[in-house]
């Protein structure tokens, strides 16, 4: 295996061993603590822009698992490791991690200090990496990462340029793709519900000339605030007609629709290894995470919203709903792919709202 | 209904350990006990083990040493005035046996509620039908089964579940035990002769999930019913082989991210509906082609896979339960670890290091036993070991096993091997097992072979095989700095490349760090894998860029562990080492611990001051010398180890324990424990021997007193250092004769500071740091008991033999002689 | 035979989206009083009122309404009623307040009819509301639920069985038939 470079903006290079594509690669320095699901972590659309760092040291054993993708075409910009496993038999049919990475020209990592790096992560912050081929002239080479300057028109790149149907026999369901994981299409799929995904810049109106029972918005990748006003403005107009179920980045667009105010994480959040509280059950639950922006608490006018879920390690608002119409969001991901499936239930809760057909 | 608060709480021990019961229990029981100490309960503890350290614990609990049965316990209930009994810390012991006093109706009568899990619970886990119907109720899949009357009935219900079947007959005329069938024809042939001895004409027929992947999740749930995952392992063997005799990994190696979340929703589902208070232990089998599982057993109480899971996390499972059956809910408790203000003991535990659990065995000690591996537990303890990669964790289990077993394997040259014996190895898994397959690996048999022949996964086989490739390139490349370094980082010792590049381990040493410069580094085991910042006492090597460990500050005393419980010493020695940690502490020093029994008392969190969970090999002590600079080292046997560190010019002190247990073969009537220091003698007190050659604690009487008292002035003649002497005397005639003076042995310690009231133990630490220790007499305690040994003859399917050599013992216990 | 209609999640999130609806349809919850109808009736108010806590911090009143004396088709209309089996009830203050009457099944509509009678012998509430667990039609009044846990058409001769831990032990509802 061939030596390759890790560098980070801050100065420190870290060696390891190339695997999937040579390619040289930018991108945000992101870690998760997820220990099983790295396929759908690496297909998560959530981490356009992004290297993502596995803290569980060994990843691969189970290969890539045609049932498991969050996306078809991964955008993310790279995975680090510390060692990458062969598959095992019995997932015999099934492509490698390393052979996947290299058709979607995605490079990776491995025999890094991952832990040392987490740590560094903590600290610093995201901060911007490279991972390259050694060379001499390493200043050239961190030049290089400063210089680079990511998009912030990442929906944009990731939303379905077209709209397309997953069809079924019961409720019919709009999920509007702001980068969507497919982990959304195959919960409604199990509630044989009838979909058509819409592009980002969807309106309303083109939402409700295909009569919907319920609108997703979907999970994506980057700063909310750099959606473009339509997204909100869409928002704020379905809500009040239609029941709504906002995911991730799309639960950041309702809260501003709504008129909260989003902070940016001091470190990104990514992992199922926090407790959330559902308030009004006051039961604990485990979902993925994968955020880097957050809800400010104190933006959020309890006259027209409540908080219905909180992390209880970071106190972060980790749902919202709406106190006049049948909307309601979370920031974690309900969809269990990877992580515990508890939060599934939302879907029913979702599809309850949507039989009793609103106002 | 609220119910008056529990004033007098009973916890039921285990008993002595045995096979498939090392002190995981009791460390658990010393925890929840030291955390309930802070309340103001009345704690009793009872159990039958001999080598029990609660008698000794600084906290207020009554210790009573009695037989675990029903009648002892109803009544210890009764004097006792027992509200509460707490069945969590007896492993299946205290669970049958709250079971037993449920149905005698003795809780009722006496208002006696159980604690941490409920008597419907204890009833449901103890009858696989009750437990069956309840999974059924959470639409959790069971094995089926069923009971025929024909062998149409019998081969309709194969077809329908799918071969192989077991079937067992119903009121069997002789004991039978399952068969396993693989095809039609082999049933037709079964059933036949299964229908003959059932005396109602009836076999049971069940699906037969051998070979499927066995694993283990570890959840705890509290009282409102919030719950989380602690942690999963994975077994090497599949299901066919005992899962305490299988190689064991965390977190889990080969399960799909949808395989696992069926699993721990199944684990989390199952604590719930049993109402657990506290841990809870589910085992599956997973069936590999289609991630399908079932349930094959129920531990809602500490156990083994509990005591591994909390090593492996570095989450203080114990501490949390005890919180928890105090009353506290898990949103109230701290993880006591985090550096922040909001630490819940909710945060589910993540890994970035591989733990592994690794089986020894005694068969050195038992040849006419039989080495196959099936359900039946054999191996008598355990190893495990850190790393960052499957292979360097593995290497390090391997060489984390005592020179003892590591003899055992040095006898087995796998290159002697005949092919057909290697073949039948890979076929009927035998103790050892690794070592053959590695050495099949070196044969060239590939991957995808070993997979068919073993059903264990092809991804252990990936890493056996990257482990042989590193051996090749290092028989390759002698003295070569990349083969060096990349053996290092895959977990290779410095005693297994000089033995690959015939040397001595010396030489390896000093080219690795003079001429490599490669060091190890030590990263902390914490549950939440970098994400806080996290206080953690427990460290492990590696070979990578950041070292976590800092040296420890103060007045220091490095204590070489006990490792894997061994047939002789056995929990004995276990016991002594948590003494001297005791003592040390006492006197002023910070204790750094090695050891690597997860199932080990002293590797509780709260009692060494900083631990390195480390295979006890030369290397490692001589890296973490170098690391921590220890005023002093105290060791505990450890001999070869000792020797070689010696040879270093390491000053180590050795406890004057005697390894070697008293010789059975003298007969002798009296044994006298003295005190030696300084020319004087102190007589703590004499014990009569029984024919069985076990102690009575005795009362002197006056003219006994005169009789030994001449002797015990003798004694001096015999000794030359200060310590802890036992005294064999015999009567000849009326008259008084010293056998021998030897000094105090490790498997009588325990026992014989129970029956004195003495921390024998720790007076010895103290003389070998100190030169002397105060010593105060106590009176004896008397009873109706006497302690006598435990032997895995039973386990190993041999008879026991008329006077075993103690060696042989695999445990103590109190036993009553009224 | 018996079939599972609802099982213990099923209820938690019925309840769940009832509380919801609750405060959507009430700006405020400051002037809803629950009442419950006994037996089970009244857990499962309790369970909403414990839900609104959860939410805003208020405690919200909850009444037990026992309507064995109100039935018409269980009583001798001749005979006066008591008002003693509702004496809880009447020291809520009704009066100008939004009412919610909550029940585990709604039948024929008679049961509400009785407990509407019960309340206003107490009081003249400014609104009555109902929600029950499980609608399973056969309505023989014309009454309509506001918020419904789960519709069940069921034939006449079938039996619902609700099931409510705090007294059963479990939470369930069951079709028998």
């Amino acid at each position: 295996m061939a030596d390759r470079y890790l560098i980070l903006e801050d100065g420190s290079v870290f060696k390891g061993k190339a695997f999937g594509s040579r390619a040289t690669t930018f991108g945000e320095v992101v870690f998760t603590t997820v220990m099983t699901g790295y396929q759908q972590v690496i297909t998560n659309q959530i981490y356009h822009n992004q290297i993502i760092v596995f803290s569980e040291p060994t990843i691969g054993a189970v290969g890539i698992d045609r049932a498991s993708y969050e996306s078809v075409d991964p955008t993310c910009k790279g995975v680090i490791v510390r060692d990458v496993a062969a598959v095992s038999i019995n997932r015999r049919r099934r492509l490698s991690l390393d052979e996947y990475l290299k058709r979607q020209n995605i490079p990776g990592i491995s025999g890094i200090d991952t832990r040392a790096l987490i740590k560094k992560l903590r600290s610093t912050g995201t901060i911007k990496g490279s991972i390259i081929d050694p060379v001499k002239d390493l200043e050239h080479a961190f030049d290089q990462l400063r210089a680079i300057v990511l998009t912030n028109q990442q929906v944009n790149q990731v939303s379905t340029p077209k709209a397309f149907p997953n069809p079924g026999n019961g409720k019919n369901v709009v999920v509007v793709d702001l980068g969507l994981k497919y982990g959304i299409l195959r919960q409604l799929s199990q509630r044989d519900c009838n979909v058509t995904v819409l592009g980002y810049s969807a309106t309303a109106d083109s939402i409700f000339s295909l009569d919907p029972d319920g609108v997703i918005i979907s999970t994506g990748p980057g700063n909310p605030r750099d959606l473009p006003p339509e997204v909100i403005e869409m928002i704020q107009i379905v809500e009040r007609n239609i029941p709504l179920f906002a995911i991730g980045l799309g639960h950041e667009a309702f809260a501003i629709a709504n008129g909260c105010e989003i902070m940016e994480l001091s470190s990104e959040h990514h992992g199922s290894n926090h407790p959330i509280l559902s308030v009004i059950t006051d039961e604990i639950m485990y979902a993925s995470h994968g955020q880097g922006f957050t809800v400010d608490p104190n933006s959020v006018d309890r006259n027209d919203l409540i908080v219905t879920h909180y992390d209880l390690i970071d106190h972060s608002v980790q749902g919202l709903r709406h106190r006049d119409f049948p909307a309601f969001s979370v920031q974690f991901f309900p969809d269990s792919s990877p992580g515990p499936t508890e939060a599934t239930e939302l879907f029913d809760e979702f599809m309850e709202m949507m039989t009793r057909g609103g106002r | 209904m609220a119910r008056s608060r529990a004033k007098n709480i009973l916890i039921i021990g285990a008993g002595p350990t045995q096979i498939g019961r090392d002190t995981e229990s009791e460390a658990a029981a010393v925890q929840i006990i030291k955390n309930f100490a802070e309340t103001d309960r009345n704690l009793f503890y009872v159990t039958s083990d001999a080598n029990s350290v609660i008698p000794r614990l600084d906290v207020d609990v009554k210790f009573i040493e009695a037989e675990l049965t029903v009648n002892s316990l109803i009544q210890i209930l009764r004097e006792n005035e027992i509200d509460v009994i707490l069945p969590v810390a007896g492993n299946t012991v205290a669970l049958q046996l709250s079971e037993q006093l449920n149905e005698s109706g003795i809780l009722k009568e006496l208002n006696v509620r159980t604690l941490g899990v409920t008597t419907t619970t204890i009833h449901n886990i103890n009858n696989p039908e009750l437990m069956n119907r309840v999974l059924k109720h959470i639409k959790e899949p069971t094995i089926p089964t069923t009971v025929v009357e024909n062998v149409t009935d019998a081969l309709r219900f194969a077809k329908r579940v799918g071969f192989p079947v077991l079937i067992k007959p119903i009121a069997s005329l002789t004991k039978t035990n399952r068969i396993k069938c693989d095809n039609e024809h082999q049933l037709m042939e079964m059933l036949e002769s299964a229908f003959k001895v059932s005396i109602t004409n009836q076999v049971a027929v069940e699906k037969s999930v051998v070979g499927y992947k066995e694993i283990e999740m570890i959840v705890i749930r509290d009282a409102e019913g919030s719950k989380l995952l602690i942690n999963g392992g994975e077994n090497f063997n599949p299901i066919g082989v005992h899962s305490g005799d299988s190689i064991i990994f965390s977190p889990t190696q080969t399960l799909t991210d949808v395989e696992f979340q069926s699993l721990r929703t199944a684990a989390l589902k199952i604590a719930e509906i049993l109402k657990i208070k506290g841990v809870c232990h589910v085992q599956f089998a997973l069936d590999p082609t289609d991630g399908k599982h079932f349930i094959t057993r129920i531990n809602p109480f500490f156990d083994r896979s509990s005591a591994f899971a909390a090593r492996a996390t570095g989450y203080p499972i114990a501490n949390v339960v005890a919180k928890i059956l105090m009353g506290q809910n898990l949103r109230e408790i701290k993880l006591s670890g985090v550096q922040r203000h909001d630490s819940l003991a909710l945060i589910e535990p993540v890994m970035d290091h591989i733990a592994v659990r690794f089986p020894t065995w005694s068969f050195a000690s038992f040849k006419n036993a039989n080495q196959q591996l099936n359900t039946r537990m054999k191996s008598t303890g355990s190893v495990m070991a850190f790393g960052r990669s499957a292979e360097e964790a593995l290497q390090k289990a391997i060489r984390s096993v005592d020179s003892t077993t590591a003899a055992e394997q040095a006898a087995l040259d796998e290159s002697q091997l005949s092919e057909a014996q290697l073949i039948n190895v890979l076929i009927h898994p035998r103790a050892g097992e690794v070592y053959y397959l590695l050495e099949a690996i070196r044969r060239g048999y590939t991957v995808d072979e070993l997979a068919k022949m073993t059903h264990i996964d092809a991804f252990y086989f990936y890493k056996l095989r990257h482990l042989v490739k590193l051996e090749q390139r290092l028989r390759d490349n002698r003295f070569d700095m990349a083969a060096l370094q990349e053996a290092k980082y895959f977990g290779f010792g410095d005693t297994q490349i000089a033995h690959l590049w015939q040397v001595r381990s010396d030489e390896v040493r000093d080219f690795r760090i003079k001429k490599a410069h490669v060091f190890a580094t030590y990263k902390g085991v914490e549950p939440t894998a970098g994400e806080f910042p996290y206080l953690t006492n427990t460290y492990y090597s590696t070979f990578e860029d950041e070292d976590e460990a800092v040296r420890t500050t103060g007045k220091k005393i490095l204590v070489l562990g006990t490792a894997n419980s061994q047939v002789g010493t056995n929990s004995a020695a276990e016991y002594t080492t948590f003494q001297t940690i005791q003592r040390c502490q006492k006197l002023g020093y910070k204790v750094i611990l090695i050891n690597n029994n997860p199932n080990a008392l002293t590797l509780i969190p709260d009692l060494a001051d900083k631990i390195y969970l480390e295979p006890l090999t030369v290397e490692n002590c001589l890296n973490i010398i170098h690391q921590e600079k220890p005023d002093k080292i105290i060791a505990q046997g450890k001999w070869e180890i000792v020797t070689q560190l010696v040879l270093r010019n390491v000053q180590v002190e050795q406890l004057p324990v005697s390894r070697t247990t008293r010789s059975e073969n003298i007969e002798a009537d009296y044994m006298g424990v003295i005190s030696s220091i300084n020319g004087s003698i102190n007589l703590f007190g004499v014990v009569g021997i029984d024919e069985d050659n076990m102690f009575i604690p005795i009362e002197v009487s006056e003219a006994l007193k005169v009789k030994v008292d001449p002797l015990i002035k003798n004694a001096n003649q015999h000794i030359t250092n200060n310590g802890i002497y036992s005294v064999i005397i015999k009567e000849n005639m009326h008259q008084l004769q010293i056998v021998s003076v030897v000094p105090l042995a490790v498997q009588d310690l325990p026992f014989l500071s129970f029956a004195f009231d003495q921390d024998f133990a720790g007076i010895i630490t103290e003389i070998t740091l100190n030169g002397s220790s105060k010593i105060e007499n106590h009176p004896i305690i008397q009873g109706d008991y006497r302690y006598s040994h435990v032997y895995p003859y039973t386990q190993f399917g041999l008879k026991k033999p008329q006077n075993p050599p103690f060696s042989l013992a695999i445990g103590a216990e109190f036993q009553s002689i009224k | 035979m018996e079939k599972e209609i609802m099982d213990a999640m099923a209820m938690k999130r019925a309840l769940t989206r009832i509380t919801y609806e609750i405060i959507e349809r009430n700006k405020g919850v400051e002037d809803i009083v629950l009442i419950g109808i006994k037996t089970r009736g009244v857990f499962i108010a309790k369970r909403i009122a414990e839900r609104l806590k959860q939410l805003e911090n208020f405690d919200i009143p909850v009444g037990e309404l026992d309507i064995a004396e109100y039935r018409d088709d269980q009583r001798n209309s001749a005979e006066p009623r008591s008002t003693k089996a509702n004496s809880s009830l009447a020291k809520l203050d009704l009066k100008d307040r939004k009412v919610i009457l909550i029940d585990d099944v709604l039948y024929t509509g008679r049961t509400i009819r009785a407990a509407m009678d019960a309340i206003m012998d107490i009081n003249r509430p400014a609104q009555i509301s109902l929600a029950v667990l499980v609608d399973r039609g056969h309505r023989e009044l014309p009454i309509r639920a506001d918020f419904v846990g789960k519709n069940i058409p069921t034939a006449q001769n079938e039996k619902i069985n609700v099931f409510v831990r705090e007294i059963d032990n479990e939470d369930v509802v069951l079709l028998e038939n």
